[in-house]
C-alpha cells in the first residue's frame, strides 16, 4: 500500500521564524528608544522653563512605554524564541520511527520556556505510550490516519498516512 | 484567558519595578535638569511664614543678571536647617528675632540703606525689607525682616572678592517689589 509522509517542521518554518524574532525585537526596542525620546522631550521642557511641570507627564509616559515594551517582551518576543529554539532543535535532531495507532489527548504540558505540547496517545506499541506534538502542529496532525510517526527527542516531527 | 492571567501575574514585580523605576528616575532627572550649579543661579531662602516661590522665582527670572541661568526661590524650612540644605542659599530673608543666632552665617554689608537696616556689633548685616515683596510671602506681624546675604555666595562682588555681584541686583529687585 502506498503511503506518503507529511512534514511538520521544515527549514522555511526556522527561517521565518528568525525573520520574526529579529522584527519583534526591534519593534520592541522601537516602543523603547520612542518612550525615551518623549521623556527626552519632556525634560527639554523641564530644563527651557526649569519646573516640574511635565513630570508627571514624563512618568506616565514612561510607565506606558515600558509596560508596552514589558509586554511584548514577555508574550510576543519571548514565546518566538521559544518556538524558534525548539523548531531549531527539531531540525537538529536525529529521528526515529514509531508504528502503531495513535490518538490526540487533551492534555496538555508546557515544556522549557513554556512551550506548549499536546499528549499524544500510542497503542499497540510496547516501548512508547505517549508522545508529544507542539501545540501549533496539532491541527496538521491527522492522528486517526497516522500509521507512523517520526519522532525527535519525543516530539512528532512527521507523519506517515496511507495515500 | 487563564494562562494569560497566570503569565501577567509571574512577572507582576517586573512590572511593579518598571513603575517605580519611571517615578524615581524621572524625577532624579527632572531635578538635574531644572538645577544649576552655584556658580551659575542665586538661591533666595525666605524664613517667613509662607512664600510663594514659583510666582517670585518667576518675576525674579524676568531680569536674570547676566551670566546667570536661574534664580530659585525656596522657603527656609526646619529641615533644610537641621540638615544644612541652606549652604546652596545667597540671599536670606530673615526675622529680626533671628539676626544674631544667623549672623556667623551672613556677610557684613559695606553700607546703610535705611536706619531700620539690622546692625549687630557694629556692623550692618540686613538691609530692612520694609514690607518689600509682600504679595509674594506673608510675614509675621510681629516681626520685623531683613535681606541678607550669605558670606559663601559666590555672587556677592567685592563684599566677598566673586567673581560678579549678582546677588545684589537680585536683592535689589526684591526690595523693590510691592
Amino acid at each position: 500500500m502506498e503511503t506518503r509522509i507529511i512534514e511538520l517542521y521544515s527549514a522555511g518554518e526556522a527561517a521565518d521564524l528568525k525573520k520574526k524574532r529579529i522584527v519583534w525585537n526591534a519593534v520592541s526596542f522601537l516602543v523603547l528608544a520612542i518612550t525615551l525620546s518623549v521623556c527626552a522631550v519632556f525634560c527639554a521642557s523641564a530644563y527651557r522653563t526649569e519646573t516640574f511641570e511635565k513630570l508627571p507627564y514624563a512618568i506616565a509616559a514612561s510607565i506606558a512605554g515600558s509596560f508596552v515594551y514589558l509586554t511584548l517582551r514577555i508574550f510576543v518576543v519571548s514565546d518566538i524564541k521559544a518556538a524558534s529554539d525548539h523548531v531549531d532543535a527539531i531540525l537538529k535532531g536525529e529521528a526515529e520511527t514509531v508504528t502503531g495507532r495513535f490518538t490526540l489527548t487533551k492534555e496538555r504540558l508546557f515544556i522549557k520556556k513554556g512551550v506548549a505540547m499536546t499528549k499524544v496517545g500510542v497503542s499497540g506499541q510496547e516501548r512508547i505510550s505517549s508522545l508529544q506534538i507542539y501545540d501549533k502542529k496539532k491541527k496538521l496532525f491527522d492522528a486517526e490516519k497516522a500509521v507512523s510517526v517520526k519522532v525527535v527527542f519525543g516530539f512528532i516531527t512527521a507523519y506517515e498516512v496511507e495515500a | 484567558m487563564k494562562i494569560v492571567f497566570k503569565r501577567i501575574l509571574s512577572n507582576i514585580h517586573r512590572y511593579i519595578l518598571c513603575a517605580l523605576g519611571s517615578v524615581l528616575i524621572w524625577t532624579w532627572i527632572f531635578m538635574l535638569v531644572t538645577d544649576a550649579p552655584r556658580t551659575k543661579k542665586i538661591t533666595v531662602m525666605f524664613d517667613t511664614v509662607s512664600v510663594s516661590d514659583s510666582a517670585l522665582a518667576a518675576v525674579l527670572k524676568e531680569d536674570v543678571p547676566k551670566g546667570l541661568r536661574t534664580v530659585k526661590v525656596r522657603h527656609v524650612s526646619y529641615m533644610d536647617m537641621t540638615f544644612g540644605m541652606d549652604d546652596e542659599a545667597d540671599i536670606y530673608i530673615i526675622p529680626g528675632s533671628k539676626m544674631e543666632a544667623s549672623a556667623e552665617y551672613l556677610v557684613p554689608l559695606p553700607y546703610k540703606l535705611s536706619d531700620g537696616d539690622a546692625v549687630i556689633n557694629g556692623e550692618v548685616y540686613g538691609w530692612l525689607l520694609n514690607g518689600a515683596a509682600s504679595s509674594y510671602a506673608v510675614y509675621d506681624e510681629a516681626e520685623t525682616y531683613y535681606l541678607c546675604f550669605s558670606k559663601t555666595s559666590p555672587h556677592l562682588g567685592d563684599m566677598n572678592d566673586s567673581k560678579d555681584d549678582a546677588a545684589l541686583k537680585v536683592a535689589e529687585k526684591i526690595l523693590s517689589l510691592p
